[in-house]
């Protein structure tokens, strides 16, 4: 008979988790109570559904088990592991951080955290405060200053189908071409567009006029759209 | 062409406290994280604090370690082809094999035609010229600084270092200044006083009487183990016995310390000798004439920092032809070129060669004499004063 010892962790929705001493210390939180004496009956966690709970277990208990001197888990197997674990809707996402920051149990919350970064890297700054419920505070004079600013950091990436080559443009001209515009507009985008049915010469040749027009409509000169629209619709084409 | 929209995620309202969505953008890469400072002014402000850049910095070097396989250097031409205001264009590449990733214009004009890179600390990069005017750059974050003018009387035959202080978590520009053989002045930049203030002579600060500072041109001068080595010619004693010897300046206490060169690494026959990081620790390449017809550079790294048995010749490069050393990367790699004499295609030739397997790289992508340093990005000079953004 096994004489490891275990502690009973209960869920805010009453569930019931026996868990190995070893693996639940994973949680600094935890750890802290059993060094204070505060685990002999059930260890109550308001703040985590059974889910999220099973979850954590889950995780901690592969890391545990890797800690181990016996343990044959290579650093690219429990790597691979996390991806895995790791590939789960945004919600739970979510309250994988939350749980992972009040049980204190720092490699899943570096894990979450890195991965929602990843996620969001190519975003607007407009598609972060709507995802973290944040209010802007800064004045419609204060917003266009800053970002005049650091306006290359706002430029908009395209890239063609095999992700070679990312070209930079302005807004104002990524516009030109209907299609992107729709996508803005429709906030569809990160800052990335791919653009899968276009190459980068045909592409290069397509901001190179869209360059002018934009030019030549800031000079309010008559632009001349015939060969620049035969560009500009046959690629995109579907 | 009807173009399909993706479904958005459907979110229940965000709810993650401030602290966890600070600790997510300091895991961005330094472009996302200047288009997400204007979420709102709280995270404007926290963005730029001290903190958030040295959590930021230490996010970048933990995935660093993670990719063992690339790190970047950033080179640039030290002489202009045109005389006069020309920006030169900082190249950024692949460390082992020089392969182009994309091309920085400088901000700032270089009105002479010597300028060299000074040294590269945590993505904070520091430029000089001949006319002694100094910049750090942050081209990842687009902010550049130029440095206030000297605090010492004339400066002479100029030698710098650059620095990174991790006590206050501050960057420092070592200048010293020969006036005369023996007779030396140094001063030193802090970022944080956004000032030069002397630390004097240097017999204030050794017990040897240093007569020379090498330049170390065109590599920067190291730094390991929190100081900034250069080779010294010295005379010591009453014999006045000259020798060579490495001056190593502690960024910290701001004192000099002596460390020996190798024994047999350095003779009269020696053409050259340059210092610099080898795997983070101190190499000296001694350029001298081999065996073979040719030269060879020997790549001696000290094992044990401090202590002078530990000094190892790990490598040997032969080579047929005069090549100058333009640069070692922190991996091993060394960047030769050879003066090409021939009509038709003049100019330089480059050669990269592995020391570890002498493996040669012909023809990697660099064109000109220049200045070349490690490159990373980071948000360092982000909370700076008196910067200036483009």
């Amino acid at each position: 008979m096994s004489s490891v010892k275990k502690v009973t962790l209960k869920s805010s929705d009453g569930e019931i988790f026996e868990v190995e001493e070893t693996v639940a210390m994973e949680s600094q939180t935890i750890k802290g109570l059993i060094e204070d004496d505060c685990a002999d009956n059930a260890i109550p966690l308001p703040n985590v559904t059974g889910h999220i709970l099973s979850l954590v277990i889950q995780y901690c208990k592969e890391h545990t088990s890797s800690s181990d001197s016996n343990s044959s888990k290579s650093n690219e197997k429990l790597k691979a592991w996390d991806t895995q674990f790791i590939n789960v809707d945004l919600n739970v996402l979510f309250d994988l951080i939350m749980a992972a920051n009040y049980l204190n149990v720092k490699g899943l919350l570096d894990l979450t955290c890195q991965t929602v970064a990843d996620m969001i890297k190519e975003k607007t700054p407009e598609q972060i405060r709507a995802m973290f419920n944040i209010v802007n505070d800064f004045t419609p004079e204060e917003e266009e200053e800053v970002r005049r600013e650091n306006a290359w950091a706002f430029e908009i990436s395209l890239k063609n189908n095999n992700v070679v080559d990312t070209f930079e443009v302005e807004e104002s001209m990524a516009k030109e071409l209907q299609t992107i515009k729709n996508m803005i507009e429709d906030n569809y985008t990160d800052s990335v567009i791919p653009l899968h049915n276009v190459t980068s010469d045909i592409l290069e040749l397509v901001i190179e006029d869209c360059k002018k027009h934009v030019e030549a409509a800031e000079s309010e000169s008559e632009p001349s759209y015939s060969l620049a629209s035969k560009l500009i619709d046959d690629p995109l084409k579907a | 062409m009807e173009v399909a929209r993706p479904q958005q995620p459907i979110l229940r309202q965000g709810y993650l406290p401030y602290d966890i969505v600070l600790n997510i953008l300091a895991r961005l890469p330094v472009k996302s994280v200047i288009r997400f400072r204007y979420i709102s002014k709280s995270y404007n402000s926290s963005i730029t604090t001290p903190n958030f850049i040295s959590t930021h910095l230490k996010n970048i070097k933990d995935s660093h370690d993670n990719d063992n396989d690339n790190g970047f250097v950033i080179h640039m031409p030290s002489v202009t082809d045109n005389i006069g205001f020309q920006r030169p264009v900082c190249t950024v590449a692949l460390d082992r094999t020089f392969d182009r990733i994309s091309e920085l214009g400088t901000p700032f004009d270089f009105h002479y035609i010597y300028t060299q890179i000074v040294g590269s600390c945590n993505g904070l990069l520091c430029f000089a010229n001949s006319a002694n005017v100094v910049y750090l750059w942050n081209p990842s974050i687009r902010m550049f600084k130029k440095l206030p003018g000297t605090c010492l009387g004339q400066l002479k035959h100029v030698t710098l270092g650059f620095a990174y202080h991790p006590e206050n978590n501050d960057y420092k520009v070592v200048r010293i200044s020969c006036l005369s053989l023996s007779t030396h002045e140094i001063e030193v930049y802090t970022l944080s006083s956004d000032s030069w203030r002397s630390v004097g002579r240097t017999t204030g600060l050794t017990a040897t009487n240093v007569m020379f500072y090498d330049k170390n041109n065109p590599l920067p001068i190291p730094l390991v183990n929190g100081a900034l080595h250069w080779v010294s010619n010295v005379v010591e004693g009453e014999e006045n016995r000259r020798s060579r010897m490495i001056m190593a300046f502690d960024v910290n206490s701001e004192r000099f310390r002596e460390l020996a060169l190798p024994d047999g690494s350095v003779d009269e026959n020696t053409f050259q000798t340059f210092l610099a990081l080898f795997k983070g620790k101190l190499a000296l390449i001694a350029w001298e004439p081999s065996e073979q017809p040719g030269t060879q550079y020997s790549i001696w790294v000290m094992k044990e920092y401090g202590v002078i048995e530990s000094w190892n010749k790990l490598f040997v490069v032969p080579f047929e032809r005069v090549a100058h050393c333009i640069a070692f990367t922190e991996y091993g790699s060394l960047l030769v070129c050879y003066i090409n004499d021939q009509v038709e295609a003049q100019g330089f030739k480059f050669v990269l060669v592995d020391t570890e397997t002498l493996h040669e790289k012909k023809d990697p992508d660099i064109q000109h004499y220049s200045s070349v340093a490690t490159f990373m990005e980071s948000l360092v000079l982000f909370d700076g004063a008196n910067v200036v953004s483009y």
